[in-house]
């Protein structure tokens, strides 16, 4: 299992597990009556280990899969969010954030605020206003619960999608171009 | 001048994936959830559905371990609530969940007389799958049992929901809190109002839509019903909520109302979908 299209499958099988994990488990893990984004995660893990690039198509089909899973929104409205977090994160490490625990933490906390944001301001431009009709408070909980969240699930994520990229031997984006080759060992990121 | 090469293509390829998705986001809309995208969902969910469903029966008591050491207090409470209302229930009822058949009888006999003459088809939740921002749960029929969107969905007690979207073997059901459900209500003294979700576990909010030429006297405790009138989605007279608050609203004449769905959808394992659509 060494070549890109191996690579690429293991990704794909992650993204399933991860979804289906999401909503037959993780939705129904609340706290404050809101749920963790495991699937958001993904994309943040591929901008962290990858780069911009191949977190933009991770978060792109990641959220497509959660989209046909997820029928009170419209097809395309996660992928759009994950898409667009994923490619902001893999922006930052790429060039302004250097990788530690305390960062990845971080910046998982701070992806899943912006992408709770992003999602509920871009479906209602696009028609879906019954994402605000729970209020701003709803909203905000929201927002700092999932990124209270994230800020403990961002670090085993980013091993997780570590492990996924790294355990065949290949160090490859998914793209095929556009992200950062791995180092050989990340001191301070499991 | 490599480095800019990528980033540049970098930028082109998220501006593109950007918009497929809101091309998506815009055809999905569009069709109303039906179409190629309403398509590409139901043989998605199809083929997922069995895989999610037995995965949330092996992850499910971590789960509850999760759920039971973050907010014990709460669990006690409603542990204690649950052992009070299972003391309550008859044997016979508590024996009749154990098969679909049986679970239909209990249900019709717990409580479905507002069903009346509408055929009515027994489904099983497979799926609990409510996200921060949207309430809904997949069931095990779909069309090919005759299951079709827009049907309502009920249990013992009133209304749960409507029909999403139905594909061949299971069916999504947007349930009485997500924040786009709405139904028409019967409220005292002529007059009618509307009911919409605020999200999983909150209140319904209701809007009194017209008002003869007093405000309708609610009262907390007071149960509301569909209105049932031209060009609403469910028949007359299913049971909605209990009204949970009244209060008035300074410079109006209709009063702040909120209701609790009648119907505890965790409790449910077994629900009732009328076979009915809008004349």
């Amino acid at each position: 299992m060494t070549s890109p299209l191996a690579f690429k499958a293991r990704l794909a099988v992650l993204i399933l597990v991860v979804v289906i994990v999401q909503t037959g488990f993780g939705n129904g893990l609340r706290l404050g009556g809101v749920a963790p984004d495991l699937v958001l995660l993904v994309a943040v893990g591929a901008g962290i280990v990858e780069g911009a690039q191949s977190a933009a198509w991770v978060g792109f089909w990641s959220g497509l899969l959660l989209d046909c899973l997820s029928p009170a929104t419209p097809l395309g409205l996660h992928a759009f969010t994950f898409c667009a977090v994923g490619f902001g994160v893999g922006s930052l490490f790429d060039s302004v954030i250097e990788q530690r625990k305390l960062t990845v933490a971080l910046a998982g906390a701070v992806a899943t605020g912006a992408a709770v944001l992003v999602y509920v301001g871009a479906g209602d431009l696009l028609g879906q206003a019954h994402l605000l009709s729970a209020g701003r408070s709803w909203l905000l909980r929201v927002v700092f619960v999932e990124a209270a969240w994230s800020l403990v699930l961002s670090v085993p994520a980013v091993g997780a999608y570590r492990w996924v990229a790294t355990s065949g031997g290949w160090r490859g984006v998914v793209s095929g171009g556009g992200g950062r080759a791995l180092p050989p060992s990340r001191p301070g990121v499991q | 001048m490599i480095s800019h090469r990528k980033s540049l293509r970098s930028r082109y390829v998220v501006a593109t994936l950007l918009l497929v998705a809101v091309t998506l986001v815009a055809l999905d809309t569009r069709s109303g959830g039906g179409g190629i995208t309403g398509q590409l969902r139901n043989a998605v969910s199809d083929v997922v559905s069995p895989i999610q469903s037995a995965t949330r029966d092996v992850l499910a008591p971590v789960g509850d371990f999760l759920a039971g050491a973050v907010d014990y207090g709460t669990v006690s409470k409603e542990n204690q609530r649950l052992r009070d209302q299972v003391a309550a229930m008859s044997d016979a009822a508590a024996q009749a969940a154990a098969a679909e058949q049986e679970a239909a009888a209990v249900l019709k006999e717990q409580g479905l007389k507002f069903v009346g003459s509408i055929p009515t088809r027994t489904v099983q939740v497979v799926e609990r799958s409510s996200s921060n921002f949207a309430s809904n749960l997949t069931v095990n029929k779909g069309t090919s049992q005759g299951i079709a969107a827009g049907e309502p969905v009920v249990a013992a007690g009133g209304l749960v929901g409507m029909i999403e979207s139905a594909g061949t073997k299971t069916s999504t059901v947007r349930l009485l809190s997500d924040p786009s459900f709405s139904v028409g209500l019967s409220l005292p003294g002529g007059n009618i109002g509307s009911a919409s979700g605020q999200g999983l576990g909150r209140p319904l909010g209701v809007t009194v839509d017209t008002t003869s030429l007093k405000a309708p006297a609610v009262k907390v405790g007071d149960v509301l019903y569909t209105s049932g009138l031209s060009l609403e989605t469910f028949p007359k007279g299913i049971p909605v909520g209990k009204v949970s608050s009244v209060s008035a609203v300074p410079g109006s004449l209709e009063p702040h109302i909120t209701l609790t769905p009648l119907v505890d959808v965790a409790q449910f394992s077994y629900l009732e979908v009328m076979l009915w659509s809008p004349p």
